[in-house]
C-alpha cells in the first residue's frame, strides 16, 4: 500500500463518524479521496496537512480510524486532531455548535480537558459520550458517541493541548434523535462551516508552530551527506547545528573549518569547541 | 488575559472562589474532581499550554510550609518557602517552572487559611527568627489582582514581626502594599536584570525602568527592598549593560531601602535543563555558554566567578557587605 502524503509542517486530522456529515467538510476544504487507503474512507487536502477520515460510527469504529491514520502519520508528532460530529443536548438549538471544555464518559473513567483555545466565540461543553443512542439528556452536555473515544486513544500519540473536539446539534428533548432525518446532516455543517474553517485554521497554525520547533536544522543535510554519523552522533549533530543556527553563524561549517581533514568525530568535537568560545549576543 | 477557569468541586462555594470569579469574569468556568486531573497530566505541552492558560482554583492539604533547599536564604539561619501558587504570568527563559511541570496552568490555592496556620505551627517550632520565602513558585505579585494574596497575608507577617517575610516579584502590581503601614520584617525582593537581557529573555515581565519605580515607590513608603541579580546572564557587552543598570538603581534607590541584595549566575539542574532546552530548542539563552558540571548544567566555574565579582565589585562600591547573600545551588 501507498502511504498517503502527509506534510512535515503543521497537520491536521479530522475524525468523523459518517460520510453524510464529512461531504460538505470535503467540499469546503477541497478534499480529494486517497484510493490508496482502504481500510477507512480517507480524503486528503492536496499540499497534503488536513486529512479526513470517515471512522463509522460509535467508540470502537472511531478508535480504530484514530489509531489507523495515527500509524501512517507516524512521524508527525506536532499534528493536531480534530473530532467533528454531533450530538443531542437537553435545551441547546438544534444546529448549534459547541467545542468540548471537558470529554466524560459512561464507558471511561478518566475524563479529558482539552486546553481550551482564546476567541473562538463559540460556546463551550462538556461532553457525554455514551454506547448506545439513548432517549435522555441530561442537563447541560452534549451527548455523543465517539469524542470520549477519540480523546483518550488520540492522546496517546499527541499532545493533549492538540486534541479537539465540535459537536453540533442534532437533537434535543423537544426533537429527539428518534425524529431525526440524516439527510438534513449536511445542512447542520454547512451553516457552522465557517466556524468549523477558523478552529481548523487555528489548529493548524498551532501545528505549525511546534513543527518548526523540530524541523531539522541547516547543514544537516550537507553534512549527513559527507559523513555516516551513528544514531547518537546524529543527535549530537542536531544539537550543535541548531546551536550553530541561533547563534547567527551565517557561514556553512564546512566553510568555517577544514573538514577533508578531519573525520567525523573530530568534526563534531571542533564544532562544539567552535561553539563554545561563541559569547551569547542578545 | 485569564479566560477559563478550572474550580474544585468542594470549592466552587468558597467565599475566594466567588471573588476570584468576580475580579475575572471568565468566559468558562469548569468544574473538576481535582486539580491533578488539569495539571501536570502526561502529554501536556507546558509551550502551547504557555500561549493561553487557565487558572485552576485547589486546595492544598499537606506540606505548605517547606524548608528551603540548602544555601538558599537571606540573614537567619533557618528558612522555608510556601507557595500559594504554582506557575506565572510571565514567561521568563530561564525559569525553573517550565522544566518543572508540564503544564502552564496557573494552579492557585486557595486555602489561605491554612497556609496561614502552618506557618503559625511552624513559627511556634522554632526557637530563632526565620525566613519564610513567597513567590519560589510563582511571582508573588504578579498575579495579586487576581488573587489578593499579599493584601491577605500582610496581617500575619504583621503579627511576627521578628520574623522575616520575602515577597519575591518583577510586577509592579504594588497597589496592595502601598496602602498598608510598611512593614520592617517584609522585604519585597526585586528580581532585576538591564533591559537587554529582559527584552530577550523575561519575556510578558515589567521592564527595568518600571521595576525601578515600584521599587522607589516602596522604598518611599518605607519598605524594605531586596535586590535580586539573580540569575546573571553572560553576554556580549555584560559589563556594559549591567553597569549602566546598576548605576540606574544607586541613582535611584537610597541604600538605606536595601534590606539585602543576591546575586547568582544562572544555574538549572540538569534533567530540569534538558527538558526546557527541548521545549525551545532554538532559544539562543542555551545555544551559548552553558555545560554540564555534576549534577547542574551553567558557565563555566571561572565565568560564574568572573560574573559575580564583577555585580559583587560594582554593587559593594555603594552597597554595604553585610546586606550581600549569595542564593546558589551545588554545582560541581
Ligand atoms: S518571573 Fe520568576 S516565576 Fe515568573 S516566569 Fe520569570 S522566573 Fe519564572
Amino acid at each position: 500500500m501507498t502511504r498517503p502524503q502527509f506534510t512535515s509542517r503543521g497537520q491536521v486530522h479530522l475524525v468523523m463518524a459518517l460520510s453524510l456529515e464529512a461531504q460538505p467538510l470535503i467540499k469546503a476544504l477541497k478534499l480529494k479521496r486517497d484510493r490508496n487507503t482502504k481500510a477507512f474512507p480517507l480524503y486528503m487536502n492536496n499540499t497534503g496537512n488536513i486529512s479526513l477520515v470517515v471512522s463509522g460510527k460509535g467508540a470502537t469504529n472511531c478508535a480504530a480510524a484514530t489509531n489507523y491514520i495515527a500509524g501512517m502519520s507516524s512521524d508527525a508528532p506536532h499534528a493536531a486532531w480534530l473530532n467533528i460530529g454531533v450530538a443531542g443536548h437537553a435545551s441547546a438549538t438544534l444546529g448549534e455548535m459547541f467545542f468540548a471544555t471537558k470529554i466524560e464518559s459512561t464507558y471511561e473513567t478518566n475524563s479529558f480537558h482539552p486546553t481550551i483555545r482564546r476567541n473562538l466565540g463559540l460556546p463551550g461543553a462538556t461532553i457525554l459520550s455514551v454506547s448506545n443512542p439513548t432517549p435522555e439528556y441530561p442537563s447541560g452536555v452534549c451527548v455523543d458517541m465517539e469524542a470520549a473515544a477519540f480523546c483518550q486513544n488520540v492522546k496517546r500519540f499527541a499532545a493533549t493541548e492538540l486534541i479537539q473536539c465540535l459537536k453540533i446539534i442534532s437533537d434535543n428533548q423537544e426533537k429527539p434523535w428518534t425524529d431525526f432525518d440524516t439527510k438534513t446532516l449536511p445542512t447542520l455543517f454547512d451553516q457552522n462551516m465557517p466556524n468549523i474553517a477558523t478552529f481548523i485554521e487555528e489548529l493548524l497554525h498551532l501545528s505549525n508552530i511546534e513543527a518548526e520547533q523540530n524541523v531539522l536544522p541547516g547543514y544537516y543535510q550537507e553534512l549527513t551527506q559527507m559523513w555516516k554519523f551513528s544514531q547518537t552522533q546524529d543527535h549530537q549533530l542536531q544539537k550543535l547545528l541548531r546551536r550553530w543556527e541561533t547563534l547567527e553563524i551565517n557561514d556553512s561549517p564546512l566553510r568555517t573549518f577544514d573538514a577533508t581533514s578531519l573525520n567525523r568525530n573530530a568534526f563534531l568535537e571542533t564544532l562544539e569547541k567552535h561553539l563554545d568560545t561563541i559569547q551569547l549576543k542578545l | 488575559m485569564i479566560d477559563t477557569i478550572y474550580i474544585e468541586e468542594a470549592l466552587k462555594d468558597h467565599p475566594r472562589t466567588h471573588a476570584i470569579i468576580k475580579r475575572l469574569r471568565p468566559t468558562h468556568i469548569i468544574s473538576i474532581e481535582r486539580y491533578s486531573e488539569i495539571f501536570n497530566r502526561k502529554k501536556q505541552n507546558f509551550r502551547i499550554q504557555k500561549r493561553n492558560p487557565a487558572l485552576i482554583l485547589a486546595q492544598k492539604n499537606n506540606r505548605l510550609v517547606l524548608p528551603t533547599p540548602e544555601g538558599y536564604g537571606i540573614s537567619t539561619q533557618k528558612n522555608y518557602y510556601f507557595s500559594h501558587m504554582l506557575n506565572c504570568l510571565y514567561d521568563c527563559r530561564y525559569c525553573f517552572l517550565q522544566g518543572m511541570y508540564s503544564s502552564a496552568h496557573y494552579l492557585l490555592f486557595v486555602n489561605f487559611e491554612d497556609f496561614t496556620h502552618e506557618i503559625e505551627m511552624t513559627i511556634q517550632q522554632e526557637n530563632e527568627p526565620v525566613t519564610f520565602f513567597t513567590g519560589y513558585d510563582c511571582d508573588s505579585l504578579a498575579l495579586e489582582n487576581v488573587t489578593h494574596f499579599a493584601h491577605e497575608f500582610l496581617p500575619l507577617f504583621a503579627r511576627h514581626p521578628e520574623h522575616l517575610f520575602e515577597l519575591r516579584t518583577k510586577s509592579i502590581n504594588i497597589k496592595s502594599l502601598l496602602q498598608t503601614e510598611a512593614l520592617k520584617n517584609v522585604v519585597v525582593a526585586f528580581s532585576l536584570n538591564p533591559n537587554t537581557v529582559i527584552n530577550a529573555l523575561e519575556h510578558k515581565a515589567p521592564s527595568a525602568e518600571q521595576r525601578l519605580k515600584a521599587m522607589l515607590d516602596l522604598a518611599n513608603h518605607g519598605w524594605p527592598i531586596g535586590l535580586r541579580f539573580d540569575p546573571l546572564i553572560d553576554h556580549i557587552d555584560y559589563q556594559k549593560n549591567y553597569s549602566t543598570f546598576f548605576k540606574q538603581i544607586e541613582s535611584t534607590i537610597p541604600e538605606a531601602s536595601i534590606h539585602s541584595v543576591s546575586i547568582g549566575p544562572v544555574r538549572f539542574p540538569a534533567e530540569m535543563y534538558a527538558k526546557i532546552a527541548q521545549l525551545y530548542p532554538q532559544e539562543k539563552l542555551f545555544a551559548s555558554g552553558l555545560k554540564k558540571r555534576g549534577q547542574m548544567v551553567s558557565y563555566t566555574q571561572e565565568r560564574e566567578q568572573e560574573l559575580t565579582f564583577f555585580a559583587r565589585t560594582q554593587l559593594g562600591r555603594w552597597i554595604s557587605d553585610h546586606k550581600f547573600f549569595t542564593c546558589l545551588p551545588e554545582a560541581a
